[in-house]
């Protein structure tokens, strides 16, 4: 359980790596990290997609906690993109405005220089969704995205962009096609396989990259309680 | 690349905890039905009899031999005939059979359900004994149904005994009844007789005078004609004794020429039925018999005479007794003669040469003490006046029956109290010596009822059903709920399993949920008490 609606830089108490980082799950995302390391060692994986097949499932906790775990390595710079041009959640996340954000930066109206001034939260530095657009597809579509990834990669080591889910737009495909992984996010419990298997079937298709899954929302298991591990964490 | 499955450990349950709520309301629904049944639940009261079943006489018919099984199936026998009608009328009078044949038949299939109904146990420990209980909500039918149900085996096993053992009881008891009335009819006619002698003393001699005065049993003259009325009598004592050992020979003649060794002839020892007692006794029923038969020939009673005719049949009866009895014990013992054919055939023969021989012999006997009673009675004064002899002679003759009588009664008697005895301490060949040994009494306290028990009991039919519910929709849905299914699923790594993440704002959510469906649960448990206690009609006796 969350302890704190927001913590006192006004983030959310689900991004437990900022607002209760001793909690378990912080420790599970701190495990995430280490296992992405060991993901692809010979390459290293800079730009990662945060997808799901339909709605609801977390991706953008899992994307914020992930983007905020490793911006605690002060050596390294992370850089998180709301993508989700539709439903953009970030910034609520984070207490952050929505604009300006990456909708301005694609339709040029702010330079993405104006992001890289410094950190928006703690070592983290985010791109919100920014204006909402009647048509984003559109957008997406253009070259523009591409090369924006590519001036962003040589200014941060981890990319991490939440996008909508793969079943619903194909927004997920698009910059999954540009990044080095895609991560589909799973709710256990609750997403059917045919689901899940459609989804990852729609990114392979779009010349996605999915790599890795990350299971969500997975019961509290009984160990920790018969255990020590609740004291152990607090 | 560490496996994010590692921590998990207690899978097997975890499946719970994905459906809670399936788990927690049919646990709690039947929890709170197991408690509405327990606290409303009838009460019920137990009425309880003891009887024994004597095995004194081990010698006779064996009751040790009887199992426990057979007890239960004859007390059951006795029972659920048409004598359980009887209990029914006792405990509910007011049905009827005419009037509510339905009712009347559901009670009657009530009581002989082997469950619900009378019930008939063995006391652990004590072989002997049997209980008679019954359980209902209403003390007053759990007395009288079990008193009803005593008073019924007690009485069909009486009228068993009755009918196989009672019924020797039965014919000693009119034989007794016979004797004593022909004796007390003979008092009367001697009286008679005496008084009419007396009147016609004047008119005889001193010899007549002596000989009436004899016979009437008056002292005067009485040695002088005692010595010949003594020889006759001896004479006749005598021929009783030939004529008992004629038809004994003539017995052994008939089985002989059936074929079969006479008993001592057997070379093989074996265990010979008149070893036994109840045979023993049951020979001398019979010899009494024939000495009665024989007397009474003596006496000048024909063979077709009502009471030689009747003494005959008793006799027959008796040996058909004997016959059984010697039947069952033969195949107890079931030993097999050894002896050949031929040399058994030849030892018949043998026998029945002996046998022909002490036949004639006896005859021989016979014929010469019946010319010496002849002879002695010659001998004797004579009386000239026809009326005065007539009346001397039935004087004569009723004393002799008197005599005769007085022996038969006492011996009959003495049956009597031996047959007595064995159906107050054996089991007969029908029935059983039933005694009560606790009487049933209106129980004042219900039966404890095993509240803890039925509340483990509902717990586990809870647990269960909960479990079952859970598990069964958790295996039936179609979606991925642990790590290793993802990878299956996909091919690709699981990176991690994020533990489920609440906000205060979704956990006062949940909270509320949880209050709304605790209240819910309660005011189902409370309804479900009312509804229970609305059908059973609250707790307490029905």
């Amino acid at each position: 359980m969350i302890k704190e609606a927001r913590n006192k830089e006004g983030v959310d108490g689900r991004i437990v790596t900022f607002a209760d980082s001793s909690s378990h799950i912080a420790e599970e995302f701190k495990m995430l990290r280490t296992n992405l390391y060991f993901l692809s060692p010979e390459k290293h994986l800079k730009t990662i997609t945060i997808t799901s097949s339909q709605l609801e499932e977390g991706k953008t906790i899992i994307a914020s906690n992930l983007a905020a775990v490793l911006s605690l390595d002060t050596e390294k710079k992370t850089l998180l993109i709301d993508a989700d041009l539709r439903k953009p959640k970030i910034h609520t996340l984070f207490g952050i405005p929505q604009k300006p954000g990456l909708c301005d930066i694609l339709k040029g109206s702010t330079p993405f220089e104006y992001f890289l001034k410094k950190p928006a939260v703690e070592n983290l530095y985010i791109i919100p969704s920014g204006a909402s657009m009647d048509n984003p597809s559109q957008i997406l579509a253009s070259t523009k995205i591409g090369e924006l990834l590519e001036h962003l990669k040589a200014r941060f080591d981890y990319i991490i962009l939440d996008t909508p889910p793969a079943l619903n737009v194909a927004d997920a495909g698009i910059f999954g096609s540009l990044c080095d992984a895609v991560f589909l996010v799973v709710k256990a419990g609750v997403t059917p396989r045919n689901m899940i298997e459609e989804g990852f079937n729609l990114l392979k298709d779009a010349q996605a990259q999915p790599k890795a899954c990350i299971l969500n929302d997975v019961p509290v298991p009984l160990n920790y309680f018969l255990t020590k591990y609740e004291k152990y964490y607090g | 690349m560490k496996d994010p499955e590692t921590s998990i450990s207690l899978e097997s349950i975890e499946f719970l905890f994905r459906h809670p709520l399936l788990f927690l309301c049919p646990f709690i629904i039947i929890m709170s039905l197991t408690f509405a049944y327990v606290s409303n639940i009838s009460l019920y009261y137990v009425s309880t009899a003891v009887l024994s079943f004597e095995s004194k006489a081990v010698g006779a018919v064996g009751v040790e031999r009887q199992t426990q099984r057979n007890k239960e199936d004859v007390v059951g026998k006795l029972l659920f005939g048409q004598n359980i009608r009887g209990i029914i009328n006792e405990a509910w009078p007011e049905v009827k059979e005419e009037t509510s044949p339905r009712r009347y038949n559901n009670m009657l299939e009530g009581l002989r359900n082997p469950k619900s109904g009378i019930q008939i146990k063995p006391v652990s420990g004590d072989p002997s004994l049997l209980t008679i209980s019954f359980l209902n909500a209403d003390p007053d039918i759990c007395y009288k149904v079990v008193k009803a149900t005593v008073d019924t085996v007690i009485k069909a096993n009486k009228e068993e005994v009755e009918k196989g053992m009672g019924t020797s009881l039965a014919f000693i008891t009119n034989q007794l009844e016979f004797y004593k009335n022909k004796m007390a009819e003979s008092e009367r006619e001697t009286a008679r007789l005496k008084t009419e002698l007396n009147e016609l003393l004047p008119q005889l001699s001193d010899a007549e005078k002596a000989l009436v005065r004899e016979v009437s049993g008056e002292t005067a003259g009485r040695q002088e004609v005692s010595a010949a009325t003594q020889t006759a009598a001896k004479y006749d004592e005598t021929l009783m004794e030939l004529n008992l050992q004629l038809l004994e020979a003539q017995k052994k003649r008939k089985i002989l020429e059936k074929g079969q060794l006479l008993p001592q002839a057997a070379s093989v020892p074996t265990q010979q039925p008149v070893a036994d007692t109840a045979i023993q006794e049951y020979d001398k029923a019979i010899a009494v018999k024939e000495l009665e038969i024989v007397k009474l020939t003596s006496q000048g009673y024909m063979p077709e005479h009502p009471d030689v005719t009747r003494l005959e049949s008793e006799m027959d009866m008796l040996k058909i007794v004997k016959e059984k009895r010697i039947k069952a014990l033969t195949s107890e013992t079931s030993v097999e003669s050894t002896i050949g054919a031929t040399q058994k055939e030849e030892m018949v023969k043998a026998q029945l040469q002996d046998v022909e021989f002490q036949i004639e012999a006896l005859r021989d006997k016979i014929n010469l003490i019946e010319q010496y009673k002849k002879t002695a009675k010659l001998q004797a004064p004579e009386i000239q006046n026809k009326t005065v002899s007539e009346k001397v002679a039935r004087l004569l003759e009723l004393r002799n029956e008197k005599g005769i009588s007085l022996t038969y009664f006492s011996q009959l008697s003495k049956q009597k109290e031996d047959l007595e005895f064995k159906i107050r301490s054996e089991k007969s060949e029908v029935g059983f010596n039933i005694e009560v040994m606790e009487e049933p009494t209106v129980p004042l306290e219900p039966v404890p009822f095993q509240k803890t028990s039925k509340l483990f009991m509902g717990f586990l039919l809870a647990l269960g059903v909960g479990a079952s519910l859970s598990y069964i929709t958790d295996s039936l849905g179609n979606s991925v709920k642990t790590a290793a299914e993802l990878r299956e699923l996909l091919q690709i790594p699981v990176l991690a399993a994020i533990n489920r993440m609440t906000s205060p704002q979704e956990t006062k959510a949940r909270r509320k949920r949880r209050i709304i469906i605790a209240v819910s649960l309660a005011i189902f448990v409370l309804l479900s008490n009312i509804l229970a206690r609305w059908i059973t009609g609250g707790p307490g006796p029905k």
